[in-house]
């Protein structure tokens, strides 16, 4: 996939991955990675980035004797999800189309 | 923490190094964590940072956000305590760069986009507002040098329609102004969404609401003054009758022709008063006896010639069909009223008055008086037997084709000629 249009889902995704349930750092790129080949050192801007527009918030927990930071998706992040979702379903389509076009 | 994880996070302060102190806190924090879970996983230090891609290749990620959301900050603080349509535009354009790239991007130009439009738009008339303000003031400067010999009347009318027109002219460039200022606010609601707002120590109160509205009502107050001193101005002298009369002779005339005859052994004075229309007192070339009053009448003026105890008089008055009879009839200077007098006729008197038509005679007569406001006097003829007083200024007087000074010209002697033109020219032949 081209790394713009993998910077342009990122955010997406990370909301999207959070909608299921609040997540760490570590934990959210193990995630992303499994999704999708994205540098990894990506992901903390667009959780900077996510945080400073108020899509989600954070919380700290102990884990084994130190903090960690744990990232929820906000109401207004769940809006945005839905967003992005509407917005994305097209592109699905679209993207549907080409790797059937392909295949055949 | 491992000694490994030490390195790695003091190396990354470094290059952090000129980041704010906030944001090069809390990605070490991030990445100390990052470290910690991974190695929790299984992954060494010295693997998680080759994944990651090296030290110097965080930074620049962050380095690349941090400014970018900096940049946006700036812009976009700077605008919402002064709006402008640069100040605007450079808030739109940071915030969209601090985003490239990212989906949230979209949305926010699509929010954004009409109403910045909206609000360029504005701040585009204000400034022509401004502009012809400051043409109209440039004119008046023009007008007032390039008119050595008007009066005082005709300056204060052109210095107030001038005022009066930069008046209007800031009104509506202040009323932009602000309305822009109102949309612009909207625009930088729709860009805030994609900025946190960092409070900053040096950051100034906004100057509370209230303060702002007075500094609009003083600059509101100040059009209204000037408006009402340029109007003032202009009502003085007769600026709107002229304007009035210029919209008045657009009009497609509609007159008709009325024609009187008069044995000439009946008449011995004559006396005309028309409201605007011109005058022409003439010796016939055409045979024929008689006196011929002959007239064109519009449809909002009246009247009709009577004769009595030699006196031919007639005077010009409203036909009363419009309200603004008189105000039209007197700038309406296109109709004309001729008196053709059989040759050898001479009368005792004749008296020609009319409010800013023009006026030619060009008959043999006893004592003559042509009267006028603003239209030019011709007298033809008997220059040599009579005695002329002609007053006209600012008009030029002109006998026998030699320009006199502005003022009074007398001369000869005889009976007596009386030339008066308010504004007009007076020429003797």
């Amino acid at each position: 996939m081209d790394a713009q249009m993998k910077k342009g889902v990122l955010d997406a995704l990370v909301l999207a991955i959070l909608k299921e349930g609040d997540s760490y750092g570590y934990e959210l790129s193990e995630r992303v990675a499994a999704i999708m080949e994205v540098s990894e050192t990506a992901l903390y801007p667009v959780l900077r980035r996510l945080e400073a527009q108020e899509l989600l918030e954070t919380y700290s927990e102990e884990y084994q004797g130190r903090l960690r930071k744990y990232y929820r998706l906000t109401q207004r992040g769940k809006e945005k999800l839905r967003d992005y979702a509407a917005g994305l379903s097209e592109l699905a389509r679209v993207i549907e189309v080409i790797v059937k076009g392909e295949k055949q | 923490m491992t000694d490994a994880l030490n390195r790695i996070l003091e190396s990354l302060r470094v290059e952090l190094g000129d980041l704010p102190e906030e944001s090069v806190r809390r990605t070490i924090e991030f990445y100390e964590e990052y470290f910690a879970d991974a190695r929790d996983a299984g992954h060494s230090e010295e693997e998680t940072l080759a994944r990651l891609g090296g030290v110097k290749e965080i930074a620049a990620q962050v380095r690349a956000e941090v400014a970018a959301q900096a940049r946006a900050e700036s812009a976009l603080s700077g605008a919402e305590r002064k709006p402008g349509p640069v100040r605007l535009t450079g808030a739109l354009r940071q915030v969209l760069r601090g985003l490239a790239g990212s989906a949230a991007r979209a949305s926010l130009v699509l929010g954004a986009v009409l109403p910045y439009a909206l609000a360029l738009g504005c701040y585009f008339f204000a400034l022509v507002g401004f502009a012809g303000a400051l043409a109209g003031a440039a004119l008046v400067g023009y007008g007032l040098q390039s008119m050595p010999n008007a009066d005082v009347l005709s300056r204060v009318s052109l210095a107030g329609a001038g005022l009066l027109f930069a008046a209007v002219a800031v009104a509506l460039g202040f009323m932009f102004w602000a309305a822009a200022g109102a949309i612009a606010r909207i625009t930088l609601k729709v860009l805030r969404r994609g900025v946190r707002r960092e409070k900053r120590d040096d950051e100034k109160l906004p100057e509370p609401a209230s303060a702002r509205r007075g500094k609009l009502w003083i600059a509101f107050l100040a059009c209204g003054l000037a408006a009402a001193l340029g109007t003032t101005g202009a009502f003085v002298s007769d600026l709107p009758l002229r304007l009035f009369s210029i919209w008045n002779s657009m009009k497609p005339a509609d007159l008709v022709v009325r024609e009187w005859s008069y044995a000439p052994e009946k008449v011995r004075d004559i006396e005309i008063k028309t409201m605007n229309s011109a005058i022409v007192v003439e010796t016939g070339t055409a045979g024929g006896n008689l006196i011929r009053f002959i007239r064109e009448e519009p449809r909002w003026l009246g009247g009709v010639p009577s004769l009595e105890n030699g006196r031919l008089s007639f005077r010009e008055v409203s036909s009363g069909t419009l309200p603004l009879m008189d105000f039209i009839a007197r700038h309406e200077g296109t109709t004309e009223l001729r008196i053709t007098l059989p040759r050898g006729f001479r009368a005792r008197s004749v008296s020609l008055s009319s409010g800013s038509g023009k006026i030619l005679l060009a008959a043999d007569a006893g004592a003559v008086r042509a009267l006028t406001d603003s239209g030019a006097i011709r007298f033809d003829g008997t220059a040599a037997t009579h005695r002329i007083r002609a007053y006209a200024k600012p008009g030029r007087i002109t006998v026998s084709g030699k320009t006199q000074p502005a003022g009074i010209y007398e001369a000869g002697s005889g009976a007596i000629v009386e030339l008066i033109s308010g504004e007009g020219a007076i020429e003797i032949r």
